[in-house]
C-alpha cells in the first residue's frame, strides 16, 4: 500500500522534476557559456551559491504541489492508510526530487571545481583552491545543513497545512486562517528562541557536547532549530530536542489529518 | 448493516444534517433524494467516515465509522477522485495498490464494458468517460458497502444510461449495501428499492419503491414530488 502511496505521490511530481532539472541545466550551460565567453568563470560560483540555498525551499515548494495535488475533494483521506502515512510518502517523495536536484549540483559544482583548476582562474591560489582542503567533508556540511533545513520548513508546512484545513470546518475562524498560521508558527519560534537564550537552558545544553574540529572557534546558530557550534564543539541536547520536536509536529500533522481534516 | 443514531452535523450555525436516525439494511438499495443543500452529500461522507458528525455516531456493521470505514466501504465522490496527469491504467493499479478487495479482473471486464482506453489521460477524458472511470474504480472493489455521491452530474442521458446498465450488472444484489444520493430519479427508479427525502437536513419521508408503485401507483419522482411543496425542488 505504501509503495502504491509512493508511487502515485512521484508519478504526480515527475513532470515538475524533469522541468526543474532541465533549468538548472540550460542556466547553468548558459551561464558557464558566458562567464567562460567573457573569460570569467568564477562567475557561475555566485549562481551555485543561489542553487544551493534554493534547496531550502525546494523541498517545501515539491511537498506543496503534491499536496495542492490533494486538495480538491481531499479523496486521497479515503483510503486505509492513516494521516501519517499519507504524510510520509508526501514527504518522501519530495525528497527525492531534492536529493535529485542536489546530486545534480554537486556534479556541475565538481565540474565547475575542475574546470576552474584546470584553468588557472586568479581565485586559485598556487595551484589550489584557498577552500579546496577539507572539500568534501565541508561539502557533506553543507548538503547536510540544506537537507536539515528543508526537512525543517517542510515538516513546519505539512503540520501548518493540515491545521489550515482542518479548521475548514470552523465558519467562524475561515476567514482568518492565515492568520493563525502564521501566529502558530511565530509564537512557537519565538518561545522556543526566547528559551534558548536563558542561563538555565544554556547550561543544561552545555552538559552534553560533541567536539568535532579542535580548530574550530566559530558560532554557528540555526535560528528555529536552535544548535551551536562553538568552539568545535557541538550541543547535543538542541539538536536532539529539534529532531523530537520535528517528529512531534509530523505527528500532530498526521493526527489532525486522520481526526480533524474533513472532506 | 449502517446505522445513524441522532446525527447531527453543524457548521458554525448552519446544521447541515439535524437529528437524524435512520438504519440502512444489508443487501437493500437506497436513494437518498433531496435538492442541492439537503445535506445529501454530507450524510454520505458521513457515512464513508470522511466527515465526523457533531453530536450522534454513525455505526457500519457495528464500528464507528471513520477513516478506516474505506476498508469495506467504495465510496464515489462527485470531486477530487482522479489525477489529470494519469493514465486510465495509473489510475487502475493505483487503487489496486491502496484497496485489498480491489479486483483487476473485474476492473478489465469493467474497462471493455464502459468502452474506455487504459492509454488515455484523465485530463483527455470528457465527462462522461471520467464518470465511467469513477464507476469503474468502486465498482471493481468486492465490499459490503457501496455509496455513490451524484454519479450521475453533469453527464447525458446516453452515459447516465451506461452507468445504470454498469450498476445492475456489476451490483452484488442482496450482498452489497447500495446508497445512491441523486437528481436523477427517473434513471436510478428501476434498481432501486428504498427511498429517503432528505429537506434541510432532516430525513422527511421514506418508502419502498415497489410498494409505491403497487399500492399508490406512483413512481418516485412523483412520490417525491407529492412529498414537497410547489416550487421547492431545485
Amino acid at each position: 500500500m505504501f509503495r502504491g502511496l509512493l508511487k502515485k505521490d512521484f508519478l504526480l511530481v515527475k513532470t515538475y522534476l524533469w522541468v526543474w532539472l532541465a533549468a538548472i541545466i540550460l542556466l547553468y550551460a548558459a551561464g558557464s557559456v558566458f562567464a567562460s565567453y567573457k573569460g570569467e568563470f568564477y562567475l557561475v560560483f555566485p549562481f551555485f551559491i543561489l542553487l544551493y540555498m534554493g534547496h531550502m525551499v525546494l523541498l517545501p515548494i515539491a511537498a506543496c504541489i503534491l499536496l495542492k495535488a490533494e486538495e480538491k475533494g481531499q479523496y486521497w483521506l479515503h483510503g486505509t492508510a492513516g494521516g501519517k502515512k499519507l504524510l510520509s510518502s508526501k514527504l518522501i517523495s519530495a525528497f527525492l526530487v531534492m536529493i535529485a536536484s542536489l546530486i545534480l549540483t554537486n556534479l556541475l559544482m565538481a565540474f565547475s571545481l575542475f574546470i576552474s583548476r584546470s584553468s588557472g582562474f586568479s581565485i586559485i591560489e598556487q595551484g589550489k583552491f584557498p577552500f579546496i582542503e577539507g572539500l568534501l567533508l565541508k561539502g557533506l556540511m553543507l548538503n547536510g545543513g540544506i537537507v536539515i533545513g528543508a526537512l525543517y520548513f517542510t515538516i513546519w508546512g505539512l503540520f501548518l497545512w493540515a491545521l489550515y484545513h482542518s479548521l475548514n470546518q470552523y465558519p467562524m475562524l475561515k476567514k482568518i486562517r492565515w492568520i493563525i498560521i502564521a501566529a502558530a508558527y511565530f509564537i512557537t519560534n519565538t518561545i522556543i528562541g526566547r528559551m534558548t537564550t536563558w542561563d538555565v537552558v544554556q547550561s543544561f545544553f552545555n552538559q552534553w557536547t560533541i567536539r568535532f574540529s579542535p580548530s574550530a572557534s566559530n558560532t554557528i546558530m540555526f535560528e528555529g532549530f536552535g544548535f551551536t557550534l562553538s568552539d568545535g564543539a557541538i550541543q547535543v541536547w538542541p539538536v536532539l530536542l529539534s529532531i523530537i520536536g520535528l517528529l512531534l509536529l509530523f505527528m500532530a500533522a498526521g493526527w489532525l489529518l486522520d481526526r480533524k481534516v474533513e472532506v | 448493516m449502517i446505522e445513524l443514531h441522532h446525527v447531527t452535523k453543524e457548521y458554525g450555525k448552519r446544521k447541515s444534517l439535524d437529528n437524524v436516525t435512520f438504519t440502512f439494511e444489508k443487501g437493500k438499495v437506497y436513494g437518498i433524494l433531496g435538492p442541492n443543500g439537503s445535506g445529501k452529500s454530507t450524510m454520505m461522507k458521513i457515512m464513508a467516515g470522511l466527515v465526523y458528525p457533531s453530536k450522534g455516531d454513525v455505526t457500519i456493521a457495528g464500528k464507528k465509522a471513520d477513516r478506516k470505514t474505506a476498508s469495506n466501504l467504495a465510496f464515489l465522490a462527485s470531486e477530487g477522485m482522479l489525477y489529470p496527469g494519469f493514465k486510465i491504467e495509473q489510475m487502475i493499479h493505483y487503487y489496486h495498490s491502496q484497496y485489498s478487495d480491489f479486483s483487476i479482473e473485474k476492473a478489465e471486464e469493467l474497462l471493455t464494458f464502459m468502452e474506455l482506453d487504459r492509454h488515455q489521460k484523465v485530463s483527455q477524458l470528457s465527462k462522461g468517460q471520467q464518470g465511467r472511470l469513477k464507476l469503474l474504480l468502486v465498482l471493481s472493489r468486492q465490499t459490503d458497502v457501496l455509496l455513490l455521491d451524484e454519479p450521475f452530474i453533469g453527464l447525458d442521458p446516453m452515459v447516465r444510461d451506461t452507468i445504470v446498465q454498469g450498476l445492475v450488472s456489476f451490483i452484488d444484489f442482496g450482498e452489497q449495501t447500495v446508497i445512491i444520493a441523486t437528481h436523477e430519479i427517473t434513471e436510478i427508479e428501476p434498481i432501486l428499492e428504498d427511498a429517503i427525502i432528505l429537506e434541510s437536513g432532516r430525513i422527511t419521508a421514506h418508502c419502498n419503491v415497489e410498494q409505491i408503485r403497487e399500492e399508490q401507483g406512483l413512481s418516485i419522482l412523483e412520490w417525491l414530488k407529492s412529498n414537497f411543496k410547489k416550487g421547492e425542488l431545485v
